[in-house]
C-alpha cells in the first residue's frame, strides 16, 4: 500500500473541505487537514508553507 | 524481565527511520533546516535579524555544518525578551498568530519568567506523536491501559502531550496526575483490576512504589500485566533501576523531552535504562530534532563521553520553533558509533542534569542528580532534602534522609549505619563530605512532578 500517495490524496480533498464556508465546519475541517499534513511529515516529508 | 516486541518490526516507517544512513539521516536533517530557516526569513523578525547577522543571507542554508557555524544560537532570556517587545508570542512565533490553537508555558521554576509558546493544528498533532513515538517503542498499544501520572491539562507541554499520545496509540488513558492523591491513585489502580503501562515522573514512580510497598503490596503481583514503566525528568541510580523493575516485573524505559522539543526528543526505545549493571542510552529522535550537545562556554561540540549542553532546533514544528536554543540541560554525549547500532546519537540514561542547578561546593561542581544517585542507591531511604547554607564563613551542606514507609522497622542500628553509608556514597559521588542525619518520613510531602530537593541558603549567610 502506497501510504504517502493515499495522505497526499487526502491532502487535497481537505484543502477542497477547508475552502468551505460554513463557520461553524471551517475549524473542523482546518483541524482534519493539519492532522493528515502533520502525518505526512512525520512519515519523512518536507513540510510545505504553513 | 519478558522482552519487548520489536518495535521496528511493527512499525515499517520506524525501522525505515532506524535503518537510515548516517549521510541520509543528515541529508534529511539538512532539507528540513532549510524549509525551517526559509520559512522564518519570511515570517519570523526575530529569527530573520539572527540569520542576517550570522550570515545567512535570505534564509539560505547550503550545509548543516554552515547552519551550526552561522546561526546564532538563542535562550530563555532573548526569548523573554523578545515576547516582552512583542506579546504574546514575541516575533519569533513565525505563523499567523490566527493559526495558533494552543499554548505551551515553560513552568517558570528558574524564576526568570515563562516562555511562551503558540502552537498550530499541526503542532498539537506532533505534540502528541512526539510523546507517542517513545511510548510506541516502550511497548504501549491499543487496548492497554495506560496511567498517566503526570499532572494533566493546564499551559504545559507536558500537560497535554500525553493525553493526545495515548489517543493516538488507540490505548485507554487514565490521567491520574495531579488530581487524585497517591493513595486514591492505588485506590483507582487496584479497582481498574489490569494495567499495563504507567508514565511518571522518576520521583513520582519512586513515590508510588514505595506506598505500595508500605500497604503490603507487590505491583508485580497485583498489576500481573504491566509490561512498560516510562519515566522522564530527573535522574536516579543504577541500583534504583533494578529495584523499580523486580518490583514491578517489567522493563522501565526513560524518555529527555521538553516544552522547546514540543515532547520528547529521546528515548531508550525498548532497550531499558541499564545494561548488565551499568547505564543505558537514550537515542536521539534525529529526524525530528536537530540537537547539538556543546560546551557551555565555547559552544564547541563536546568529545565522546563528555557531558555538554543541549542546543535544539526542531525540525517539525511550525509555531514558536527554537532554533539553536540552548536548554541549560546537561548530558553525556554518546556518538552513534558507540551506541550499538543505528545512525541515531545518544544521550546517557539517568544523569540529565542542568546546569543552572549545578551548586559549586567547596571548589567541587555538584549536581542534585549525583546526590540522588548516591541517596536512593540505599532502598531504604523514602526521601530526602538537602541545604546548603554559610555558618562562621564557612560552607556547609545538611542532608535529611527519610527511612522509606515500608521500612519503618529497621533498628537503631541499622539506621546509623545507613546514615554512615549514604554520607560516604555521596563523598564519593561528588567529592564533598556532607552531614547527613536521618529526620522522620512525615517531614517530607510527596512532589507530584519534579522533585525539588535542595535550598542553597548561603548568601543569607552574608547578611550584617
Amino acid at each position: 500500500m502506497d501510504e504517502d500517495r493515499i495522505l497526499a490524496e487526502m491532502l487535497t480533498l481537505a484543502d477542497r473541505l477547508a475552502a468551505s464556508e460554513d463557520a461553524l465546519m471551517a475549524g473542523q475541517y482546518a483541524y482534519l487537514r493539519a492532522r493528515i499534513a502533520a502525518l505526512i511529515e512525520l512519515r519523512g516529508a518536507v513540510a510545505p508553507a504553513a | 524481565m519478558p522482552a519487548l516486541d520489536d518495535p521496528f518490526v511493527a512499525s515499517p516507517l520506524l525501522a525505515r527511520f532506524a535503518g537510515m544512513s548516517r549521510a541520509a539521516l543528515e541529508a534529511h536533517q539538512l532539507a528540513k533546516v532549510q524549509a525551517l530557516c526559509a520559512r522564518l526569513h519570511a515570517r519570523s523578525d526575530f529569527y530573520r535579524e539572527r540569520m542576517d547577522e550570522g550570515g545567512l543571507k535570505g534564509g539560505v542554508v547550503d550545509s548543516l555544518d554552515r547552519f551550526v557555524k552561522a546561526m546564532p544560537t538563542s535562550d530563555k532570556k532573548a526569548f523573554l525578551a523578545d515576547q516582552a517587545a512583542h506579546p504574546p508570542f514575541g516575533s519569533r512565533l513565525g505563523v499567523d498568530p490566527a493559526e495558533v490553537v494552543h499554548i505551551s508555558m515553560t513552568s517558570g521554576t528558574s524564576g526568570q519568567g515563562q516562555e511562551m509558546y503558540g502552537r498550530t493544528q499541526h503542532d498539537v498533532h506532533m505534540l502528541g506523536y512526539l510523546h507517542a513515538l517513545p511510548w510506541f517503542m516502550a511497548g504501549l498499544r491499543k487496548g492497554d491501559i495506560a496511567i498517566n501520572c503526570v499532572p494533566a491539562g493546564g499551559m504545559t507541554t507536558g500537560g497535554w502531550g500525553p493525553g493526545e499520545a495515548i489517543r493516538i496509540l488507540g490505548a485507554t488513558g487514565f490521567h491520574v496526575g495531579g488530581n487524585l492523591s497517591t493513595e486514591a491513585k492505588i485506590e483507582l489502580l487496584l479497582k481498574l483490576g489490569g494495567i499495563h503501562f504507567i508514565y511518571a515522573s522518576t520521583n513520582y514512580l519512586h513515590t508510588l512504589t514505595e506506598a505500595l510497598l508500605a500497604r503490603g503490596i507487590s505491583p508485580r503481583e497485583a498489576f500481573p500485566g504491566m509490561h512498560g514503566l516510562f519515566i522522564a525528568a530527573e535522574g536516579y541510580p543504577v541500583e534504583w533501576a533494578e529495584k523499580i523493575e523486580a518490583h514491578w516485573g517489567c522493563r522501565l524505559q526513560e524518555g529527555y523531552g521538553s516544552t522547546q522539543l514540543n515532547g520528547f526528543g529521546a528515548s531508550t526505545c525498548a532497550a531499558g535504562v541499564h545494561r548488565g549493571g551499568s547505564r543505558g542510552l537514550m537515542r536521539l529522535f534525529e529526524w525530528e530534532h536537530l540537537v547539538e550537545i556543546v560546551d557551555p562556554v565555547t559552544l564547541e561540540p563536546v568529545k565522546p563521553g563528555e557531558v555538554g549542553e543541549m542546543v535544539v532546533t526542531n525540525l517539525s514544528v511550525e509555531g514558536s520553533p527554537a532554533v539553536r536554543f540552548r536548554t541549560g540541560d546537561a548530558a553525556r554525549f554518546i556518538p552513534w558509533q558507540e551506541a550499538g547500532g543505528g545512525a541515531w546519537n545518544a544521550i546517557e540514561c539517568g544523569t540529565i542534569g542542568r546546569f543552572d542547578d549545578m551548586m559549586k561546593i567547596r571548589g567541587n561542581n555538584v549536581w542534585p542528580s549525583m546526590v540522588d544517585a548516591a541517596v536512593f542507591a540505599h532502598g531504604e531511604i523514602g526521601e530526602y532534602a538537602g541545604r546548603i547554607y554559610t555558618e562562621e564563613g564557612r560552607t556547609e551542606i545538611e542532608v535529611r534522609i527519610a527511612v522509606a514507609e515500608h521500612k519503618a522497622d529497621l533498628c537503631a542500628e541499622d539506621r546509623a549505619q545507613l546514615v554512615r553509608s549514604v554520607r560516604e556514597a555521596i563523598k564519593q559521588r561528588t567529592n564533598v563530605w556532607m552531614d547527613v542525619r536521618e529526620v522522620p518520613r512525615s517531614e517530607f510531602g510527596e512532589f507530584a512532578y519534579k522533585a525539588r530537593r535542595w535550598t542553597d541558603e548561603r548568601q543569607q549567610g552574608y547578611r550584617l
